[in-house]
């Protein structure tokens, strides 16, 4: 899930960036550092959309670096439990497949493929309805639903199934369904 | 949003966090590993965070009533999966046959793991079709099937699983799992009319040597031997088209030259077996084969790169060191194959303790000097003698030809159509039948290989040994003796056999059986006159690498069989003769590029 959140962090800066440009260049550091990254309990930072407030710099001692405490609104990603995610497969083996929603990386065992759905080995191994209509190999674009999540520091892990009603296969690479 | 700074200033934005605030507490309840900055306002977001809470707990609970109705059904699934395979299934894949004995000495093994499976019987049913817990395994720490988090399922304790490494970094199993999945793939990998192939690497399908350990002059014969095959080209050298964008351009420095790689990453000089390329090529029609190897990972990719660079025979099935649960032997826990299907080939028999009667024993392939060293071989290597093992009827020629004949039986035994019910013979029985016809019929006597003193010389791994390969074995002298196995020709024994024309080996005659899979030729087994030295070092058929001659610029791999018609080629230690004249190898090449199985003639054609 996505959201739009405030997050604080504080940003130091050596001295030699101190001048007319000092708030743009706290504002790029600031997206460089944070975009992109992972923290365990806000997820991604997709990206930065405003910054809020500076604060008042406050000098290290011994070092001359200065921090600056920033409040920004930024946009992350985030996926729970019960929530329902497209993603694109990566790698299908015997175990289950391996899919990544953006950043996310989820794995689908075999325990919540659907029970017709079996695993083929092969030069591309993929999952696959007997009668062949429906086929799950990598690069496959599969709806998923997330049933639990492993939160690091700085990784999200995610288990998904796609034994429900309305998950599953929505499209395969080279186009077809 | 740090603790007193809150409240944004913006009202709109406020309510996205918090809402975000509030999942994430729910999300976060009862997790006590959470790493992260403090949020802060998770007291506000308490009370939507039980409105959602609840109805997802209602769910979970009709969950759980409609599986214990199920649970009658899903035992009965149980046990139909286990009557297709359980039959030949010993203790395999951890199922219910407990009536199969087993005489070659695995009866603890086996009787312990009947155990737990019997144990796991009692869940079995329950685990069958998706209750947790237990739970089946885990990636990532979290449940594979409910996606509850390890450290926070407190319903159970930390059960000792599989750790399967080699499939994904995380993948952890239950030993339930694992034998279910084992099960599971029986069924399509039998319905494919295949069965697992577990393939050591070092002196099994290649030979490795560090560059340190190679001296200069060895080293100035492989550069020589590098460049010969390098300059050219490379289909024709290899012998075997690998094909398009697995060529040699694909593999960078490892370029695959008549065999022989220079690995500069590595540090490393690697020689593939002769026929190694075709030998999978064959054996992958017939086995879902497995690469497992004491080495290192990084050493374990690089090499099943060589000898697969697109990935086609192994695919992730790459086992190394680190994945192994046991640090100094393998077993096939980690293999993803029922036992009662699985071969093995190996070279120490060993490191195989539980699985022996799964292994076919491989002669070990030393093409270098340190190689023969660290076995302490006072021989000299394929290096020294500017020899390799034959391409057409070296090792693994050999062993693929008894693949073959294993595949036969284990299904020729079925009559019934692909997908009904089926009875495969298991392997290991196959093993031991064929193994038995090696040396069917003979009748040894030994002469003085025992210790007269010696009790239950029956007990010896010799003597066992000789009679798993069908012969009777006797230590005293009787008329219908065909064979008398001895060191010296002094014997009263062996004189006996001389004078009654039976035939008078030395040991390693029996031991070459074991290797060969068929009886070995008498004549290149003599017991020399106060001679203890073996006759043999090498079994398997050894042939001249030309490198002299330039004319033959593609010859490094190029392998001249040393004398012989098609017809004596069966017999592995023509080897002996060594009596390779470089004119008789002109006249066989241009004969062997008729053969289809030998691209390399054809470049020297
Ligand atoms: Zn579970």
């Amino acid at each position: 899930m996505f959201f739009h959140i405030y997050l604080e962090r504080n940003m130091q800066l050596h001295p030699r960036h101190f001048g007319p440009h000092l708030r743009d260049k706290l504002i790029s550091k600031l997206i460089q550092d944070v975009e992109g990254t992972c923290s365990g309990r806000h997820g991604f930072v997709v990206a930065v959309t405003a910054v809020e407030t500076i604060g008042q710099g406050l000098i290290r001692d011994g070092t001359g670096y200065v921090t600056f405490p920033m409040k920004y609104q930024c946009v992350v990603f985030r996926p729970f439990k019960g929530e329902i995610l497209e993603s694109v497969v990566t790698m299908v083996n015997k175990m289950g497949f391996f899919a990544e929603a953006g950043p996310v990386q989820i794995f689908v065992s075999n325990h919540l493929i659907p029970d017709d759905m079996v695993f083929q080995s092969g030069d591309v191994p993929s999952y696959e309805t007997s009668d062949g209509s429906v086929r799950i190999q990598k690069d496959s674009e599969v709806r998923l639903k997330i049933v639990g999540t492993r939160v690091d520091a700085t990784e999200i892990f995610c288990i998904g199934t796609i034994k429900d009603d309305f998950l599953g296969l929505i499209g395969n690479p080279g186009g077809g369904a | 949003m740090s603790p007193g700074s809150s409240n944004p200033s913006s009202p709109g934005a406020s309510s996205a966090s918090d809402d975000f605030a509030a999942l994430l507490d729910e999300e976060l309840q009862g997790s006590s590993q959470e790493v992260g900055i403090d949020i802060g306002d998770g007291e506000v977001a308490r009370e939507e965070f039980e409105q959602e809470g609840t109805p997802e707990e209602d769910e979970d609970r009709d969950e759980m009533v409609v599986s214990n109705d199920e649970e009658v059904a899903v035992d009965q699934v149980g046990e139909d999966l286990s009557d297709e395979v359980g039959g030949e299934n010993v203790g395999g894949s951890g199922k219910i046959d407990g009536s199969k004995e087993d005489d070659t000495g695995m009866e603890e093994y086996e009787s312990r793991k009947r155990k737990r499976v019997e144990e796991d019987d009692m869940q079995e049913s329950e685990n069958a079709k998706g209750i947790c817990p237990p739970h089946p395994g885990f990636m990532w720490g979290v449940c594979i099937r409910c996606g509850e988090n390890r450290q926070t399922s407190n319903t159970q304790p930390a059960e000792v699983g599989v750790a399967l490494r080699y499939i994904h970094e995380g993948l952890e199993l239950t030993e339930r799992e694992a034998a279910r999945m084992r099960h599971d793939e029986l069924k399509h990998v039998l319905a494919r009319k295949k069965l697992y192939l577990v393939l050591d690497l070092d002196h099994t399908l290649l030979n490795s040597a560090r560059f340190m350990e190679v001296p200069p002059d060895e080293e100035a014969y492989l550069v020589a031997c590098y460049w010969k095959a390098r300059s050219s080209g490379p289909e024709e050298a290899t012998g075997y088209n690998v094909g398009g964008s697995a060529g040699p351009s694909g593999i960078g420095e490892s370029e695959y030259k008549g065999g022989l790689n220079r690995l500069n990453h590595l540090q490393l000089w690697t020689k593939l077996r002769p026929f190694a390329h075709e030998f999978l090529e064959a054996a992958s029609k017939m086995f879902e084969m497995y690469v497992y190897t004491m080495g290192e990972r990084t050493y374990a990719v690089a090499m099943a790169r060589l000898l697969d660079p697109t990935g086609r025979y192994f695919g992730d099935r790459v086992i190394s060191q680190g994945d192994s649960t046991r640090r100094t032997t393998k077993d096939l826990d980690v293999v993803l194959g029922a036992e009662s299907a699985v071969v093995i080939l190996d070279d120490t028999e060993g490191v195989w303790p539980k699985h022996r009667p799964n292994l076919m024993l491989m002669e070990r392939y030393h093409f270098f000097r340190s190689s023969c060293r660290q076995f302490g071989l006072k021989s000299l290597s394929l290096t020294d003698k500017r020899k390799d093992e034959s391409t057409e009827e070296g090792t693994l020629a050999n062993t693929l030809n008894s693949l073959r004949s294993l595949h036969h039986t284990v299904f020729s035994e079925t009559a019934e159509p692909v997908g009904s019910k089926r009875k495969v013979e298991d392997v290991r029985k196959v093993l031991q039948t064929l193994k038995k016809n090696t040396l069917k019929g003979c009748r040894i006597v030994f002469s003085r290989i025992f210790p007269t003193a010696m009790r239950d010389m029956e007990r010896h791994p010799f003597w066992r040994l000789t009679e798993e390969l069908g012969a009777k074995c006797s230590n005293t002298l009787h008329p219908g003796a065909t064979h008398i196995v001895a060191l010296d020709r002094g014997t009263d024994k062996a004189r006996w056999a001389k004078k009654h024309g039976k035939y008078l080996v030395h040991p390693t005659w029996v031991e070459a059986a074991q290797y060969l899979w068929r009886r070995p030729r008498e004549e290149d087994f003599p017991v020399a006159e106060n001679n203890p030295e073996p006759p043999l070092t090498t079994y398997a058929k050894t042939v001249e690498v030309l490198m002299d001659e330039v004319s033959r610029s593609s010859a490094v791999d190029t392998e001249a069989v040393g004398g012989g018609s098609s017809a004596d080629c069966r017999n592995p230690s023509e080897v002996l003769g060594e009596s390779t004249k470089s004119k008789e190898m002109t006249v066989f090449d241009t004969a062997k590029a008729s053969s289809p199985i030998d691209k390399t003639a054809d470049s020297v054609a």
